[in-house]
């Protein structure tokens, strides 16, 4: 099946921090997978939600979109110096091209519009039942996908 | 089980925006901080886990 042909046309806007979460497992009540992003050749392999959240959260940061508008808090000494590290990343893949990964289970494309109020607000689309749906919150996104791969 | 690896008190106190606010006492180094989103949450508890992590 093209990946084309009947998709949402909102997935064919360019963008530039699109994520593809391809969801191949759920054990445990969570996801397994792997995460596409525009910028690099291999995907990350995730063992759970967690480590997806920080993957794509590290990747906002490392290309600045979108700007978080307020900085995320910290305990007290547990400065890391690693996360103020710029980076320039080149970006390798336009949105469309990343879209043709498929997860076993089921594959997500999130756009990730604004990071307000400390947490991500977008659209995610699932793929396999062309479903566009908005979220204002993370956990509105981890909702959302728990309940599309229950 | 392993040894224990934190103990955290979560006081869920808003939940505005499609999400939680709160704060989050870190029990073993009696540190608390204020949180605004369960993205920042659960960033707060890892980071104190790495710390600890570290620190062990």
């Amino acid at each position: 099946m093209e990946v084309i042909t009947g998709m949402n046309s909102r997935m064919k806007r360019k963008v530039s921090n699109r994520v593809v979460i391809c969801v191949d497992e759920k054990k445990d009540a969570d996801i397994r997978g792997r995460l596409f992003n525009q910028y690099e050749e291999e995907p990350y392999v995730f063992q759970n939600s967690m480590q997806m959240l920080k993957n794509m959260d590290e990747l906002y940061d490392k290309i600045k979109y979108p700007q978080a508008s307020v900085r995320i808090r910290e305990f007290k000494n547990t400065k890391n110096d690693e996360k103020q590290k710029k980076c320039e990343k080149e970006m390798l893949f336009t949105s469309v091209d990343i879209l043709e990964n498929k997860g076993k289970k089921a594959t997500f494309a999130v756009d990730v519009v604004t990071r307000q109020n400390a947490t991500w607000q977008g659209v995610i689309y699932w793929m396999e039942e062309d479903i566009l749906k908005e979220f204002a919150s993370f956990m509105d996104l981890l909702a959302l996908i728990d309940n599309a791969t229950e | 089980m392993d040894k224990e690896k934190g103990t955290f008190v979560v006081h869920v106190l808003g939940t505005e925006n499609a999400t939680w606010q709160g704060n989050v006492l870190w029990a073993d180094r009696d540190e608390s901080t204020n949180f605004r989103s369960t993205l920042e949450l659960i960033k707060l508890i890892d980071g104190a886990l790495e710390d600890s992590e570290k620190k062990s």
